[in-house]
């Protein structure tokens, strides 16, 4: 049997559809459990219905109820196992799963863009890892092997490089390319942070503060009964009394942010831990035609990316990134929706990369020679216009409020004129960072608060253009561009109209002339 | 060699002499499409204004004061109705030879303009209430999304058809012109081979 493309199609059953072996079903089961526990983590602990659970029912109760999910969840492993069959054929890999309906997909390797390998420390003993294809135009990871022998994961990986290169009948390069994939480890890294780095970056992480925020009102919550407790001590010790604190507000004050201090830099020392742990060991490492990261200590991944799939490069420092000088660069490939957090975990990322080496790893991920450009700012009336409407406006409408109120404090009108200044220089620092650098080939856009942003792109990598012009903005010769990228859509706002038609023609031209296909 | 680099020639292109979409005239919507508009801002805002006209059955709520939340409801529901309605006069689209534009927005105007080479399928789709009037709606998806980049509302039905098939033609004669493309690297490449062996 074959399909039009003459290709062989083995019938599901025959000897060429492989099973998973095994030892897999620790690995499927494992993960299962993992997954589900990440997942619903946020609801038990966020919303306090861990604890509204544990003072219903028992432990008895608990245990019996989780143990059920338990061997419900491995009995849907075992049959999810047992139907799982894949097959790799020489342009292509087939994949024959589900649980209760059974579906077939086949991707062919010339559309796959990112081999992802993950190996975590359960899977090492089993000499099993983890295998994900990802393909442009699934929000998700179409194909994911959940644990094949490592030496035929590798086979995977160099078969999909062969057969991309194949497909463009450039088989001297494909040679050259399973040698540098055989090589891989061995080449010399592009980049390799220390622990240092590592450590700071994870500092600088913004993941941290997500789950911090996440997990605060039941935190609070113990740290507030703790501090209770501890003062009750002090104060039985006779180190401190409750009538000292409360005729020393500014000692009370001083306890508190201590205790704060404390937790913050707790969660610093941690995130900075995790991110260690996670990138423990990063090296890049690439040739022309694709990058590899080979990284973690407990669950350790390779991830390769074709260069000719990185459709815009990002290089990002957070506002804690920018104390402690570092960067990091994510590559954006198509079809990952940047905003979604399913996908935050397969984007291409080089974490710690060190205020003087920005330069040279961002000229190697964008295999050209990068230095930051001098950006042409947005027009000074963005700042005007949201100083007046976001800040003056709703200022005067609060302090006319006051001015009429029988309220005669005068806390309240300076607290609304400090607020105001804050947030008239917050719109001036998001002014200032917002900037367009036009290259010869690509735009380089510049973005953010305190901390900063540059996206470069080909002009040719675009999808599609918006101009949007407000009823201020057509008074005033201005336009904001809207640049749909292959991740999401990028804002150029405040651009003076002439410029931003200009760029809108460029683009266009740029991407209907171009051979280099969306996909 | 030195004849083809003699006879090549690459003039420089002026920013100004690049395709303008400023210059596009651009098609309106249907006829039909404003009846479409005040049907539909009828059927959306009607439910909300009589759940608020039930109030008059609430004791001691005499009839006056009664009918003014309706009023203002349907004041609103009116004043949308307007809008959508100055909307529709405004809305248009135009076609290039190399991409698809779409003009919306009374208040804050914008121009989208998508590129056959990033369609990757078209379709169109209506509603009982736009079929009875003869109108659909395309939508035009590119890589990567799951919700359609750009859709053409108030289309005549045959007009949306023929442009469907149009722009699936333009998809098919790009995919095919990228296979001929692959295959003819495929052959200089295999010239190259036989010429780096001597065989040629």
């Amino acid at each position: 049997m074959s399909d039009p493309a003459g290709n062989t199609i083995a019938a599901p059953g025959s000897p060429d559809w492989e099973r998973l072996p095994s030892a897999a079903v620790v690995a499927m089961y494992l993960r299962g459990i993992q997954k589900a526990v990440r997942e619903n983590l946020f609801v038990f602990v966020g919303g306090g219905t861990g604890a509204l659970v544990s003072d219903a029912f028992g432990l008895r109760e608990l245990a019996l109820v989780g143990g059920g999910l338990l061997l419900l969840a491995l009995l849907a492993t075992l049959i999810y196992h047992r139907r799982f069959r894949f097959l790799v054929a020489d342009d292509a890999v087939r994949v024959r799963s589900g649980l209760f309906e059974v579906k077939e997909l086949k991707v062919r390797f010339e559309r796959v863009q990112n081999v992802a390998f993950s190996q975590p420390l359960y899977l090492k003993p089993l000499g099993l890892t983890r295998v994900k294809l990802e393909t442009p135009g699934a929000s998700q990871t179409e194909v994911e092997l959940p644990g094949i022998p490592h030496e035929r994961a590798l086979a995977l990986r160099d078969r999909v490089a062969g057969a991309q290169h194949d497909h463009r009948a450039d088989r001297r390069e494909a040679a050259r390319s399973a040698d540098a994939a055989e090589r891989g480890l061995d080449s010399p890294a592009l980049f390799a942070p220390s622990f240092g780095d590592l450590f700071r970056y994870g500092m600088t992480s913004s993941q941290l503060w997500i789950v911090l925020g996440v997990v605060a009102g039941p935190l609070a919550e113990r740290i507030g009964d703790r501090v209770e407790d501890s003062v009750a001590w002090l104060e039985r010790v006779g180190l401190i009394g409750i009538g000292e604190l409360s005729s020393a507000p500014l000692l009370a004050v001083g306890l508190v942010l201590a205790v704060i201090a404390l937790f913050i830099a707790l969660g610093l020392i941690v995130s900075g831990l995790i991110a260690w742990v996670r990138f423990y060991g990063y090296r890049l490492t690439g040739d022309p035609e694709r990058l590899q990261a080979v990284y973690g200590l407990l669950d350790k991944r390779e991830k390769s990316l074709k260069r000719a799939k990185l459709h815009s490069l990002e290089v990002v420092q957070t506002a804690f990134g920018r104390l402690l000088g570092r960067w990091h660069a994510v590559g954006h490939q198509a079809g990952l929706d940047a905003l979604n957090p399913i996908n935050q975990d397969k984007r291409f990322l080089v974490p710690g990369i060190p205020n003087a080496r920005l330069e040279e790893v961002t000229s190697e991920l964008a295999d050209r020679a990068w230095s930051p450009p001098s950006f042409r700012r947005i027009d000074p009336r963005f700042r005007h216009v949201l100083w007046k409407r976001l800040v003056l406006l709703p200022l005067l409408l609060a302090l006319a409020g006051w001015w009429f109120s029988p309220a005669d404090s005068v806390a309240l009108p300076l607290l609304l004129v400090g607020l105001g200044v804050v947030a008239a220089g917050l719109i001036h620092l998001r002014w200032r960072r917002w900037g367009v650098h036009v290259g010869e080939h690509g735009l380089q856009l510049r973005y953010g608060l305190i901390g900063t942003t540059i996206l470069l792109f080909e002009d040719a990598r675009c999808q599609q253009i918006r101009i949007q012009q407000s009823p201020y903005q057509r008074r005033h010769g201005l336009a904001t561009l809207l640049i749909g990228l292959p991740h999401g859509v990028k804002t150029v706002p405040w651009l003076p109209e002439s410029l931003a038609a200009a760029l809108a023609n460029r683009l266009l031209m740029r991407i209907e002339t171009s051979r280099v296909h969306a996909l | 060699m030195i004849d083809q680099a003699r006879s090549f020639e690459n003039p420089q292109t002026p920013s100004e002499a690049l395709p303008d979409y400023r210059a596009l005239v651009f098609e309106p919507v249907a006829a039909g499409f404003r009846g479409y508009v005040a049907v539909t801002t009828l059927v959306y805002w009607l439910p909300p204004s009589l759940f608020v006209g039930l109030g008059n059955l609430i004791p001691g709520v005499t009839l006056l004061p009664g009918l003014v939340g309706p009023a203002i409801v349907l004041l609103i529901g009116l004043l949308v109705g307007m809008y959508r309605g100055l909307d529709a006069d405004r809305r248009g689209w135009a076609l290039r030879a190399h991409d698809i534009a779409a003009r919306s927005g009374i208040v804050w105007r914008s121009i989208t303009v998508l590129p056959f080479a990033r369609i990757q399928h078209v379709e169109t789709t209506s509603g009982p209430l736009e079929r009875r009037r003869g109108l659909a709606r395309l939508k035009l998806f590119t890589a990567g999304g799951s919700s359609a980049d750009l859709t053409l509302i108030g289309l005549d039905a045959t007009t949306a058809d023929r442009l469907r098939e149009h722009l699936a033609e333009q998809i098919r004669q790009r995919d095919a012109g990228a296979a001929e493309e692959g295959a003819g690297a495929a052959a200089s490449d295999d010239l190259a081979d036989h010429s780096a062996n001597g065989d040629a």
